[in-house]
């Protein structure tokens, strides 16, 4: 039989990194020695035999040899995986999908914006963009969460602060009697109006929940970002990650080959692209 | 060139595929139901069915259910899939799903169960002289005759079999089973008998045109009129030779040590196929997996594979218990109004 792309490779967990009350970042080092060569907004699928198999993007930092993924826990398979330790093995396929278009926005300023667990696939770009500055304009980074606790990375958000050229906006959706939160207060789309980028030159990567990257790729359209430049990466569930269990499709696209990264263009008019 | 045989043929036909390790299935009535079974003896075998279900060419190229990994005692095991079957008298609308099969699962990345199981897969086509009032093979072109890709084509004529060979090995089956040449005129009779079937059966509706209306009506009303209808059991994708969607799940033998992973037929008519993480969902509405269901098949496969996902066999208007009939449905999307 020619290579099975179905047959995980296997890898135990060196790191678990605590980023909130729910939200873990894995760092998975593979038993066959090699690494893990991916680019950023590519997806790859965690395996632990007998209790399952799920999809989660790539949040590595780009070079780095292991791989690492930041989950959260939601369901039957991340619960597992909260539960075990340092030392335990797993097994991974990918990476698949569609990355962001890094190579085709370069000289371009850039506006991420994320929501929640959704700056997981953005943490690759906020590296790649700082180990190559000179190649990126301006970047905006707008960050939102429900509450202050329910952000994560915020251990490296100061060594983001001090990359060139890098505006780090952050609020909540609400904050808890007797938290201390300095920065603004609303959803992520009152963040918007701090972008300082030059709207004429700029393209936008968003990554959250369907309905926050709805409305902030309706917003930036409005403040004159053409759609094919508002790229945008959609979740969906998927079983095989290549094109075959047929659960990832929107309208025509399967979100494993096509995405999970897209152009607002792309998707904007699809049938249940949005709930 | 064809031959001619009779249904006693075929009998010597078994035997030779079975000598050459191939398990021979062929259309059986099982409690009222024809299915594909495996087969000794042609006087088992139904030749006058029209559908069987499950659909046989899928069911052999991805079985209902199937382990594709098995983990003992830390090792990963992949399971092989070198069987050989012979599939006895499918008929051309089961054929033609084959094809449109292979372009999901031998893209890149290539699916190596369906890879290795098509490769040992021997074709017998019964081209059809009858049909029912859900076969529309016939709008499509995937019948009542099949013109290619299989290994050999019968078509009967009253007691005689026409044999036409479609591949090197369905040419030397043939030889092997030794049959004489058909006349003209056998051969001209058994081409007339699936031409009088193909008028017979006309156009359900315009494949030029259905996937253009179908693009024009994704915000049509027939949605929300078919989603009050549809009881999203999704039978129709059960039953439909083309719908390649799986689910995965995995589970534990009785050792409770060895695991597998399983990959089980699906649909996506039902609620749990368009969930996601935390109670989200994409198609909460019937209305918008009947929609999905519906431009997969005459939409939405044309931009993905360059073919329509429909091979007119009339599985799932037959088995829908809300009457649901795609035919009807590419009417309606084209403005017309269907009773």
């Amino acid at each position: 039989m020619r290579k099975n792309p179905y047959v995980p490779r296997l890898a135990k967990i060196v790191e678990i990194r605590e980023e909130n009350y729910n939200t873990k970042t894995f760092t998975f080092r593979f038993l066959d020695g090699d690494g893990f060569k991916f680019t950023p907004g590519e997806f790859n699928l965690v395996t632990i035999c007998g209790a399952g198999e799920s999809t989660f993007t790539v949040a590595s930092k780009p070079g780095m040899k292991d791989l690492q993924n930041t989950i959260r826990k939601v369901g039957k398979l991340t619960e597992t995986l909260f539960n075990m330790n340092i030392g335990d093995k797993v097994g991974i396929r990918g990476p698949y999908g569609k990355p962001w278009p890094l190579r085709e926005i370069e000289g371009k300023d850039i506006v991420i914006v994320a929501g929640g667990i959704g700056l997981a696939p953005l943490r690759p770009v906020i590296y790649y963009i700082a180990m190559n500055r000179d190649r990126y304009g301006h970047v905006d980074l707008l960050y939102g969460a429900r509450t202050p606790k329910d952000m994560i990375y915020t251990s490296e958000m100061d060594e983001w602060r001090r990359v060139k050229d890098f505006n780090l906006q952050l609020t909540v959706d609400y904050v808890p009697p007797n938290v201390e939160w300095t920065h603004k207060v609303g959803v992520v789309t009152v963040l918007l109006k701090e972008i300082e980028a030059d709207l004429r030159n700029t393209v936008a990567l968003i990554c959250g929940p369907e309905i926050m990257m709805k409305f902030t790729a309706y917003q930036l359209h409005k403040m004159g970002i053409s759609d094919g430049d508002i790229y945008l990466s959609m979740e969906r569930r998927m079983r095989c990650g290549i094109g075959k269990c047929g659960h990832c499709q929107i309208g025509p696209k399967f979100v494993c080959m096509d995405g999970p990264t897209f152009s607002y263009k792309e998707v904007r008019l699809l049938p249940d692209a949005f709930e | 060139m064809e031959h001619k045989g009779s249904i006693s043929d075929l009998n010597k036909l078994i035997s030779e595929l079975r000598a050459e390790g191939y398990d021979v299935l062929g259309p059986v009535d099982v409690n009222g139901n024809t299915r594909f079974e495996r087969i000794e003896d042609i006087r088992d075998v139904n030749l006058m069915y029209i559908r069987a279900v499950p659909p046989p060419v899928k069911a052999a190229l991805l079985p209902p259910r199937e382990r594709i990994l098995t983990w003992r005692r830390g090792e990963i095991i992949e399971e092989e899939t070198e069987k050989k079957i012979a599939l006895l008298a499918i008929h051309p609308c089961d054929l033609a799903s084959r094809d449109i099969l292979d372009r999901v699962y031998l893209r890149e990345p290539v699916d190596p169960y369906y890879e290795s199981r098509r490769k040992n897969l021997f074709l017998i086509v019964l081209n059809c002289t009858r049909c029912d009032e859900y076969c529309f093979c016939n709008t499509f072109g995937t019948g009542p005759r099949a013109t290619e890709g299989f290994d050999i084509a019968i078509t009967m004529v009253g007691e005689k079999l026409i044999f036409e060979a479609g591949s090197d090995r369905g040419m030397e089956m043939i030889g092997k089973i030794g049959l004489d040449i058909a006349s003209r005129e056998d051969v001209e009779r058994a081409r007339e008998a699936v031409d009088t079937l193909a008028r017979t059966m006309g156009k359900a509706f315009n494949i030029m045109r259905v996937e253009k209306d179908m693009k024009g009506s994704l915000s049509s009303s027939i949605w929300n009129r078919l989603g009050e209808r549809c009881i999203a059991c999704g039978s129709c994708s059960l039953v439909c030779p083309t719908c390649f969607c799986f689910n995965i799940v995995d589970g534990i033998e009785d050792d409770l040590e060895t695991r597998y992973r399983e990959r089980i037929w699906t649909s996506c008519l039902l609620y749990e196929f368009s969930e996601v993480a935390l109670g989200g969902h994409f198609r909460r509405e019937v209305a918008s997996r009947i929609r999905q269901f519906m431009n997969h098949k005459l939409n939405y496969w044309i931009d993905q594979f360059g073919v329509y996902g429909c091979v007119g066999c009339g599985r799932c208007i037959e088995n829908c218990p809300a009457e649901i009939d795609i035919r009807k449905v590419a009417l309606e999307a084209g403005g017309c109004i269907v009773r």
